[in-house]
């Protein structure tokens, strides 16, 4: 390598200070006695301040290009926020409405207690009015659930088979008993064939409350009704044949058709979809 | 990321360190050179000056940081923006004065060594900026543009410089340019 050319190295190396701490006072000697020496080295640093700053121009090509969101919004607080964080400030919002409306507006506790109409008295008018104003349609199709849910067992076993009436007797839910929420109630099955009712009591009906029913049974009452006349037997028993009915629905949850049987036919009473 | 672990990035002189730490203060240097009268263009610009002047600082070994990285950067960037602002008032006072703004010579050969460099194509710009921007040894050089050894890394950079000085006496007349 020529002498000119082991310059440049060197003074790059100076530039750069790699140099040796000897090297560079000798060089610095030297470029004060030589101007030459001294323009190139200040020519090398020129180029060393263009490639410097061609490297500082593609750096900053490549930072321009990392993806910053364009929806940073920039408030006087100097907190940044973003779309993300907006989302996240109305969730909150709503989340400290609803926990100011729970505390403007608790929810009462049920009371799981009887009123003196039998209502439970966590009931909420709405519900009592709805009770009060079911159509007789209703009324069927509520106590044909009481009664399926209610007597389950009863009607499963012994209904299906022997096809008794059944009665529903509530042997101490007299006034002086209201009071009380000890149930004690006695299923009284009449059959057809003998009329001689018998009454059966099941102790496994007490490990629940059959509540609805009684808010039925209670009601009927009410009206005198009774429970025991016709009308009320009308749900079990036809007048015209005194033979027993049972009313189901094909589709529950819908109600859409009702069916009944009578005269151990299955005789579509109703289509509710089209009424 | 700790702060330990970016400064080992920035030992490596590993360029991820970067595209993190624009990332990680980007709102806030920006709001700092916004809340300071600039626009979000030149809150950007000084930002991104601040990271590379940064940048440079720490790979070249001679920074010790006692402080925060976050700290010691927002120094950096409100430094950046006060020069910044000096520069505009002398613009603005030489526009009033009637001065026609006439690019220094220094300026010029600047842009001489850009074109140049632009030019010079690969691998010579990395090797030449891993040279005197990163200011990597020629062993680290050849690890990186995968040369045998720091032998060959030396010679292609003599050659890459050769090169460069030629297309710069190419494009312009020599006389102008070492004036």
């Amino acid at each position: 390598m020529a002498l000119e050319d082991n310059n440049d190295i060197i003074i790059g190396e100076y530039l750069t200070g790699r140099l040796s701490d000897a090297d560079k006072v000798l060089l610095e000697a030297r470029m004060k006695e030589n101007p030459d020496l001294n323009s190139q080295v200040k020519n090398e640093e020129q180029i060393m301040e263009g490639i410097n700053e061609f490297k500082r121009i593609s750096l900053k090509a490549k930072l321009s290009a990392i993806d910053i969101p364009s929806n940073v919004v920039f408030d006087a607080s100097g907190l940044v926020s973003s779309g993300l964080s907006k989302v996240l400030y109305v969730a909150a919002g709503v989340v400290m409405i609803g926990v100011g409306y729970y505390f403007i507006n608790p929810v009462e506790p049920v009371q799981e207690q009887l009123n003196e109409e039998g209502f439970l008295l966590g009931d909420t008018m709405a519900q009592q009015d709805d009770l009060k104003d079911i159509s007789s349609i209703d009324q069927e199709v509520l106590l044909n659930d009481v009664t399926t849910n209610v007597f389950d067992e009863v009607t499963k076993s012994e209904l299906q088979e022997e096809s008794p009436t059944i009665d529903y007797v509530d042997s101490e839910n007299t006034h002086e008993h209201m009071g009380q929420l000890k149930l004690k109630e006695e299923v009284k099955i009449v059959d057809s064939a003998s009329s001689v009712a018998v009454v059966k009591s099941f102790p496994e009906l007490e490990k629940f409350e059959p509540v609805i029913a009684r808010k039925v049974a209670k009601k009927e009452q009410s009206d005198d009704i009774g429970f025991n006349n016709k009308a009320t037997r009308s749900r079990f028993l036809t007048e015209d044949t005194e033979q027993p009915l049972s009313v189901k629905f094909v589709d529950k949850k819908s109600k859409k058709l009702q069916y009944t049987y009578q005269n151990k036919e299955v005789v579509l009473m109703k289509n509710f979809e089209k009424s | 990321m700790k702060d330990s672990e970016i400064l080992d990035f920035f030992t490596k002189k590993d360029e991820r360190a970067l595209d993190y730490l624009y990332k990680k203060f980007y709102p806030m240097m920006t709001q700092m050179v916004i809340n300071n009268s600039g626009s979000r263009e030149e809150a950007q610009d000084v930002f991104q000056e601040s990271l590379i002047v940064f940048w440079q600082k720490v790979i070249s070994g001679k920074l010790i940081i006692t402080s925060k990285i976050s700290t010691y950067f927002y120094s950096v960037c409100q430094n950046q923006w006060r020069k910044e602002l000096d520069r505009k008032k002398r613009f603005s006072r030489e526009e009033m004065d009637g001065q026609s703004f006439q690019a220094p010579r220094e300026n010029q050969n600047l842009d001489i060594v850009l074109k140049s460099m632009q030019q010079l194509g690969e691998p010579c710009q990395s090797l030449l900026t891993f040279y005197y921007f990163e200011q990597l040894s020629m062993s680290e050089i050849a690890q990186r543009l995968g040369f045998s050894n720091a032998d060959t890394a030396k010679t292609k950079k003599y050659k890459c410089k050769q090169r460069l000085d030629t297309l710069i006496k190419k494009s312009y007349n020599h006389a102008y340019f070492f004036e």
